[in-house]
C-alpha cells in the first residue's frame, strides 16, 4: 500500500452559541472520528468553541468570486435524487475566513452553488463554499466538558501569564536608582 | 479517626502523583518522533493533562504533610531518590513502537476512567475535588485512546500483531495497579478511596471485551511484582535524566 | 432548475491581461484565495516559502523536545510542552496553506526528508544547556515573530490566514523565554553564566533568520511586489537588533557582536558583519546538527508508516 499522510478534512468552528461557524483550517486523519479528534488537539487549545464540525475536503464544492464570471454548467441530466441540504459558506471580507450564511436545498453541488447565488447574494462575497450537511461530523455538546473545558486550565499558553514588562521595569527602575544614587 | 487517615492518603496520593508524573515523561519523549504530525499534536495533549494531574495531586500531597503546596511538588519530583517514588512499574517501561504506547495508555486511560468515577464520590472533599476537575481530561483520553487500540487491532497483520506483542508485554504489568497500598483498607472503609478490587474487577470488565472485539488475545501469563516499593531499573534511569538539571544547583529558581 | 445550463462565458483574457488584475488586486489589498489565477511564478515561490516554514516549525520540535523530560521544574515542563505542541501544530497549519495550492503532505515530507526542500537553518544548531530554551525562546521567537506580524499581511488568504493565528500563538513562546532570560540573568552565578552562554550561542543563528542581506537577496524584489514579503530583510533585523540590545544591557548581558556600534545621531544600534559562509555552509546542509535532525524525522516517518497504513486499512474494511 503506498504511503499516506490520511485525506484532508476541512474543519469549522462554531466559537459561541449565536455566532456562525466559521472555516479554521483543516487536519489529516484516516476516518472522521479520529478527524474530530484531531481537529479539537489542533483547533480547540485556545478560545471558546461550542461546536466543531470537520467535513471531507472532496466533499466541499468552491468557488471564488473571480471563478464564478467564468460561470459553471449544472448537469441537465434528470436526477430522481430528491433535495438535500447543503449548508453555504460565504467569504465577503479579505481579511476575513469563511463564515456560514445559511442552507439550501439542492440535488447536487452545483445546483446547490446556484441556489446559494441567489439566496445569499452578496455584492461583497469573494468566496462561496457549499457541502450536503450529511458530510458533516460534529462534537455533540453533551462532550463540550471534556473537549474544550480542558483547555481553559492551561493559562501557560497565553502572554499574559509572563509578567516581563513588570520584571524589566523593576529592573530597570533598580539600575537607575542606583546611577542616580551614583550622581 | 481523620487524622490517623490523613498519613495514609498522603501515601496513596504519591502513587497516583508519581504514576501521572513518570507516564507523562514517556508522553513527552513521543514528541517530534510520532508516525503523524497530529499525533504529536495528541500526545503533548495527552502529557499535558498527565502532568497536570501529577502537579495536582502532589499539591494535596504537600496540604495533608504541612508542606507549602507551591514549593512542594518541585522538591518531590526533583529531589526524592528512586527509592523514594512510588510509582508502579508500567509506566516507566522504555516506550517500545507506537503499538506498545498506545495500548500502555488506553490500559491506564481505562484505570483513571474507572478510579474517577469512584473518586468523584469521596467522603474526602478535597480528592472529590480534584477527581472532579481530572475526569473531563481522563474521558477525552480514552475516547482518544480506545479509538487507536481498535484500529491498530483491526487494521492490517502487521498492526495486529504489534498489539498482540505489546499486550503480552504488558499485561503482567497490569495487576500491579490495583494492587492495595498498605493501610489502604482503612482508606477505603472510610468511604475516603475505592476499592482496589472493585476497581479491578470493573477495569477487567471493560478492558478485556474491548480487546477482543480489537481481535488481541488475553495473556495467560502471571502477573509480576506487586510491590510499589522496589524501584524499576527504567526508573532510576529516568529520573537521573529528569532531576539533572535541577540538581545543578538547588538553591537556583528555575 | 435542474435542467437548465448557466453559462456566463467571461471575457478571453491575455495572460498579460491577467498578470496586471493580479497585481491590480494585490496592490488594492485584496487577498488572492485558492481557485483565482496566479501566475505560475506565484503559486511556486508560495509553495516553496510555505512548506519551508511548516518545514522550519516541524523540525524546530526537536531542540527544545529534546529538553522537555529535563526541565528543571514542573512549570517549566508544563511551558516547554506546550510551546512544542503549538510548533507542530503550526506545522499544521502551514501544510495546509501549502495544499491549497495544489501540493501535496506526502509531496512535501518526501521533499523535506531527501534533503531537497530546506527549513529554517537555525534549528541545525544544537542546545547544550537548559538555558538555550531560554535564548531560543527570546531571540528565535522574537525574530520569527518579526517576520511572522509582516507575512500576516501576505497576498495569498490561506498563508494570511495562518500567519494570524500563528503570530496569536507565538506571543507566549517569546515571553517565556524572555522571562528565563530575565530570571537567569538576575539568578545564581551559574544560571548568569548559563545564560550569557546560551545567548552567545544563538545570537547569530537568530540574526541569520532574517536571510542573507538584501544586496544578495534573489527572490526579494518579486515578493515584494506580489505583496508576499512587505519589508525587506536588512530592515526586518534591524528592527530585531533594536529592539533586543537595549534589554539585553539592561540585563548586564552581552551580545557576541564586537563590532557593533551605536550610532548617536541616529539613535540606532547598527550590527557588525554576519558570517554567511557560516550561513550558506549550514543552509547547504553542513551545520552541527543537520544530519542528526533530518535522520529522526526520516526515522519518525519510516517507523510510522505501518500505523498510517493500518489506520487506512481498517477504514477500507470497517467504514
Amino acid at each position: 500500500m503506498p504511503d499516506t499522510q490520511w485525506p484532508q478534512f476541512i474543519v469549522f468552528d462554531q466559537p459561541k452559541e449565536g455566532k456562525p461557524p466559521f472555516y479554521a483550517g483543516a487536519v489529516h486523519a484516516p476516518d472522521p472520528e479520529m478527524a474530530l479528534l484531531n481537529a479539537r488537539d489542533v483547533f480547540a487549545r485556545r478560545d471558546s468553541h461550542v461546536y466543531l464540525w470537520v467535513v471531507r475536503e472532496s466533499h466541499i464544492f468552491a468557488k471564488t468570486a473571480e471563478e464564478l464570471l467564468q460561470g459553471f454548467s449544472i448537469s441537465s441530466e434528470e436526477t430522481s435524487e430528491n433535495p438535500e441540504t447543503y449548508y453555504v459558506f460565504q467569504k465577503t471580507a479579505h481579511k476575513g475566513t469563511l463564515v456560514q450564511v445559511g442552507e439550501v436545498e439542492a440535488a447536487n453541488p452545483e445546483s446547490a452553488m446556484a441556489a446559494a447565488l441567489a439566496s445569499y447574494s452578496n455584492p461583497k462575497a469573494i468566496v462561496w463554499w457549499v457541502f450536503p450537511a450529511w458530510a458533516v461530523h460534529q462534537t455533540h455538546p453533551t462532550e463540550n466538558k471534556s473537549l474544550f473545558g480542558p483547555a481553559d486550565d492551561k493559562p501557560y499558553r497565553h502572554s499574559s501569564f509572563y509578567p516581563t514588562v513588570t520584571l524589566m521595569r523593576e529592573i530597570n527602575l533598580a539600575k537607575e536608582k542606583l546611577n542616580w544614587e551614583d550622581e | 479517626m481523620s487524622l490517623d487517615l490523613q498519613p495514609l492518603l498522603a501515601c496513596k496520593l504519591l502513587t497516583l502523583a508519581d504514576d501521572e508524573l513518570i507516564l507523562g515523561h514517556r508522553q513527552s519523549e513521543w514528541c517530534g518522533h510520532a508516525p503523524i504530525l497530529e499525533e504529536d499534536i495528541a500526545f503533548a495533549n495527552l502529557a499535558l493533562d498527565e502532568l497536570g494531574h501529577a502537579i495536582l495531586w502532589y499539591q494535596l500531597h504537600a496540604r495533608l504533610v504541612g508542606e507549602n503546596p507551591d514549593t512542594y511538588p518541585d522538591q518531590l519530583v526533583y529531589f526524592r531518590e528512586p527509592f523514594e517514588f512510588r510509582c508502579a512499574q508500567i509506566v516507566a517501561l522504555p516506550n517500545g513502537d507506537w503499538a506498545f504506547s498506545i495500548l500502555r495508555q488506553y490500559l491506564f486511560d481505562v484505570l483513571e476512567n474507572v478510579l474517577l468515577a469512584h473518586y468523584v464520590q469521596s467522603a474526602y472533599r478535597p480528592l472529590a475535588d480534584i477527581a472532579a476537575k481530572i475526569r473531563p481530561e481522563e474521558i477525552y483520553h480514552l475516547r482518544h485512546t480506545s479509538a487507536w487500540v481498535k484500529r491498530l487491532g483491526l487494521g492490517t497483520e502487521e498492526s495486529n500483531r504489534r498489539m498482540q506483542n505489546a499486550l503480552d508485554d504488558l499485561w503482567p504489568y497490569t495487576g500491579q495497579l490495583f494492587h492495595p497500598n498498605p493501610g489502604e483498607a482503612g482508606l477505603v472503609e472510610a468511604g475516603w478511596v475505592a476499592d482496589p478490587h472493585t476497581l479491578y474487577t470493573a477495569w477487567q470488565a471493560q478492558v478485556i471485551p474491548f480487546l477482543e472485539e480489537a481481535n488481541l488475545t488475553l495473556p495467560t501469563a502471571k502477573m509480576r511484582t506487586l510491590n510499589r516499593e522496589l524501584p524499576s531499573q527504567h526508573l532510576v534511569g529516568i529520573l537521573s535524566e529528569l532531576q539533572q538539571v535541577a540538581r545543578l544547583d538547588p538553591q537556583a529558581q528555575w | 432548475m435542474y435542467g437548465t445550463t448557466i453559462e456566463e462565458i467571461g471575457e478571453i483574457k491575455s495572460n498579460e491581461q491577467k498578470l496586471s488584475d493580479f497585481e491590480a488586486r494585490i496592490a488594492r489589498g485584496e487577498k488572492i484565495e485558492p481557485g483565482d489565477w496566479m501566475p505560475d511564478e506565484y503559486r511556486r515561490q508560495l509553495i516553496r516559502m510555505i512548506s519551508q516554514h511548516a518545514h522550519s516549525e516541524i523540525v524546530g520540535q526537536l531542540p527544545e523536545g529534546a529538553w522537555i523530560t529535563r526541565a528543571p521544574n514542573l512549570r517549566r515542563k508544563l511551558i516547554l510542552l506546550a510551546k512544542v505542541q503549538d510548533e507542530a501544530g503550526h506545522g499544521q497549519y502551514l501544510y495546509h496553506a501549502a495544499e491549497t495550492l495544489g501540493a501535496t503532505r506526502e509531496e512535501m515530507i518526501e521533499a523535506l526528508l531527501s534533503g531537497r526542500a530546506k527549513y529554517a537553518s537555525v534549528f541545525n544548531y544544537p542546545t547544550l544547556n537548559w538555558a538555550d530554551n531560554a535564548a531560543i525562546g527570546y531571540l528565535v521567537d522574537g525574530a520569527a515573530i518579526l517576520n511572522q506580524t509582516m507575512l500576516a499581511r501576505c497576498s495569498y488568504g490561506p498563508y494570511s490566514r495562518a500567519m494570524i493565528r500563528i503570530c496569536a500563538e507565538e506571543g507566549f513562546h517569546m515571553h517565556q523565554g524572555k522571562e528565563m532570560v530575565i530570571n537567569y540573568s538576575q539568578g545564581t552565578s551559574l544560571q548568569r553564566k548559563m545564560i550569557q552562554d546560551a545567548i552567545n550561542r544563538w545570537w547569530w543563528p537568530a540574526m541569520m533568520m532574517f536571510g542573507p542581506h538584501d544586496t544578495e537577496s534573489t527572490n526579494s524584489a518579486v515578493l515584494m511586489r506580489w505583496g508576499i514579503k512587505t519589508k525587506t530583510n536588512d530592515q526586518l533585523r534591524n528592527t530585531f537588533v533594536n529592539q533586543i540590545v537595549p534589554e539585553l544591557h539592561a540585563l548586564s548581558l552581552s551580545i557576541p557582536d564586537p563590532e557593533m556600534v551605536y550610532d548617536e545621531e541616529k539613535e540606532i544600534w547598527i550590527h557588525g558583519p554576519v558570517d554567511w559562509d557560516e550561513f550558506w555552509r549550514v543552509v547547504k546542509g553542513d551545520g552541527p546538527c543537520n544530519a542528526e535532525r533530518m535522520s529522526a524525522r526520516i526515522r519518525a516517518h519510516e517507523d510510522g508508516q505501518w500505523v498510517r497504513e493500518a489506520l487506512a486499512a481498517y477504514v477500507a474494511k470497517y467504514l
